[in-house]
């Protein structure tokens, strides 16, 4: 397959840069480590700036669905006033002032708060109905972790139950440690196959 | 005539097949739009029409969207498996009968009214039933780190948590926080999320109206705000935390109290203490820069959910993590070691209430088991099966 000009330009540009900063760490070369730092810094203001696009991105969005008067489009014109009431009390007040944090406080904390706690709920509905779906071995032996795990994280001091604290423990200090020791490897492994990949230009995500 | 691809499993089956030799599906006949492609030919038409007027924007498609590109057939059974889904989401589903859905909205009703019924009347009536959680090995290095501090000593404290969970993490960190406010630490504080300025406001803020000490800045701490960049702006930091951070959260120069204004790398501060409820992000902190620190102590508040992914840290030898603070359980431990400052009925919500949801959480979790297994001895009466329980 034939490649476009500019694609062969984003491919070299990656491939060097990502040596360039690999490179960097190995070789103790100043002129190397100063291009290093540069990159790295470069890529820290483009990540801030993808904060700033994504949320002009969201104003777009919603200030179309306003424009273009569509079932919901009261919910988008509800974001586009909170976010321009936030945005000039954050200017004119600082973004850690009094009037910032108010707002901060009693509408983004409870707000956010509340849904997780709804997510609390739906889950123990759900281990409640769980059963009635599939009855099976895997899910009693999973009902019968969460209730331990649960009920060890407690202390009755008129209750002494060492066995159940030490069955706890021993659930989260082998198995669970165990399998995070896997997700982190596996997690290392992946980051360098994926780095391998787009050094070698095997994986192109920078092409769209 | 070349042999056929089952997009199922991926076996080559003869071409007179119309089943899987192996897996049994059905194979693609040649009329099918897929069958154009096998055997790595490419597509001379993509399977979606594409006749429609083109808009600025949407994405035509799988078709639109993939233009000619040679797919193999592993790619053509994932774009329809993907398809099929989002066509699933588009669709509305079929209301399933009133009178389940009566039960299932009782059923959601009863757990939240019974759990929060329990909450209020453990709120309102002081229960002696609980005792304090356990200091932990992890917890205990924690606070042997923080009694170790001088007065004055440079502490960098990241508040890397959404708001959602501020009543777990405010409850785990207080201690922490406020045994470092009694040591006379100079904070500096930072995050690495848009929102996390604000809650260390707040946090600082909430732990000098409970001790009777509040902080103020910047004679002893500065918010430097949000850090931008993920893992590159933290790595900048750590090197150089002058020059990615000039200004204050509020705009006003940093660095320029006398606590700080030597520090000029990460391994300049005397500790350095993460607050997070996210693994990925603890994983972030402790892979930039604990290995900048030297032998200055990183020491981390986690959520319960976070706590295993950071454990193998703290277990390692050498240790990447030096303490480890995890959910409600270890910041109430960590309160109840170091004797002081924050009593329950301040301090959120109580100990004994907590422990009562959880119990309260294990409870219908084993009606559930019973209501099913009854239900499920009734059905086998009324028609007898002949396996047992499924492996």
């Amino acid at each position: 397959m034939r490649r476009r000009p500019f694609s062969v330009f984003l491919l070299v540009i990656a491939i060097a840069s990502g040596l360039v900063v690999l490179l960097g760490y190995w070789i103790n070369l100043p002129a190397l480590a100063t291009l290093r730092d540069l990159f790295v810094r470069w890529a820290a203001i483009l990540a801030g700036m993808a904060v700033l696009v994504g949320i002009l991105n969201l104003l777009y969005v919603h200030w179309l669905k306003v424009s273009q008067p569509k079932p919901g489009g009261a919910y988008s014109l509800a974001l586009l006033i909170a976010f321009v009431l936030t945005f000039l009390v954050a200017i004119v007040d600082t973004p850690t002032g009094s009037w910032s944090l108010w707002i901060f406080r009693y509408v983004q904390l409870p707000v956010e708060a509340s849904l997780l706690a709804l997510l609390a709920i739906t889950l123990l509905v759900a281990v409640f109905r769980m059963l009635h779906r599939r009855f099976d071995w895997f899910s009693l032996v999973f009902i019968g972790t969460a209730i331990l795990i649960l009920v060890g994280s407690t202390y009755l001091p008129e209750v002494n139950m060492p066995v159940l604290q030490s069955l706890r423990t021993w659930l989260l200090q082998v198995p669970t440690v165990a399998g995070a020791r896997g997700i982190l490897l596996g997690i290392g492994i992946g980051v360098v196959a994926t780095g391998v990949r787009i050094l070698t230009g095997s994986d192109r995500p920078y092409e769209g | 005539m070349d042999s056929i691809t089952c997009l199922t499993c991926g076996h080559l089956n003869p071409p007179d097949n119309h089943k899987c030799e192996i897996c049994g599906s059905p194979i693609e006949t040649q009329d099918s739009p897929i069958d154009a492609t096998k055997s790595g030919s490419q597509s001379p038409n993509p399977p979606e029409d594409l006749s429609s007027p083109h808009i600025p924007g949407e994405i035509h498609g799988v078709g639109g969207l993939l233009g000619k590109a040679s797919l193999t057939p592993a790619q053509q059974a994932h774009t329809r498996l993907l398809k099929e889904l989002i066509a699933g989401e588009g669709t509305t589903p079929t209301p399933p009968g009133q009178p389940k859905m009566r039960a299932n909205n009782l059923l959601r009703i009863g757990v939240g009214s019974v759990i929060i019924l329990l909450i209020l009347i453990s709120l309102l009536v002081e229960l002696p039933f609980f005792s304090p959680p356990e200091l932990s090995s992890e917890t205990l290095a924690a606070r042997q780190l923080i009694y170790s501090l001088p007065p004055g000593a440079p502490v960098l404290v990241a508040f890397d948590y959404q708001p959602a969970y501020i009543g777990e993490m405010s409850r785990a960190s207080q201690g922490i926080l406020a045994h470092l406010m009694a040591q006379q630490a100079y904070l500096t504080l930072i995050s690495t999320q848009p929102t996390g300025p604000a809650l260390a406001e707040l946090l600082i803020a909430e732990i000098g109206r409970y001790t009777g000490s509040v902080y103020q800045a910047p004679e002893q701490y500065q918010n430097l705000g949000y850090l931008p960049g993920g893992a590159s702006g933290l790595l900048i930091f750590s090197e150089k935390p002058h020059q990615m951070t000039p200004v204050t959260a509020d705009g006003e120069p940093a660095w320029e109290n006398s606590e700080v204004n030597q520090i000029n790398h990460i391994s300049d501060f005397s500790l350095v203490l993460v607050i997070t409820d996210d693994p990925e992000t603890g994983r972030t902190w402790i892979e930039q820069i604990g290995p900048k620190l030297g032998d200055k102590p990183l020491v981390f508040v986690s959520s319960a959910q976070a706590a295993p992914i950071l454990q193998p840290y703290y277990a390692s030898q050498p240790q990447q993590l030096q303490g480890l603070i995890s959910g409600v359980a270890g910041g109430m431990a960590y309160q109840e070691s170091a004797l002081f400052f924050l009593n329950n009925n301040q301090a959120g919500v109580p100990w004994s209430t907590y422990s009562l949801a959880l119990w309260a959480g294990a409870a219908i979790m084993i009606l559930g088991v019973i209501v099913a297994f009854i239900c499920r001895m009734n059905e086998e009466d009324s028609e007898p099966r002949s396996g047992g329980m499924k492996p």
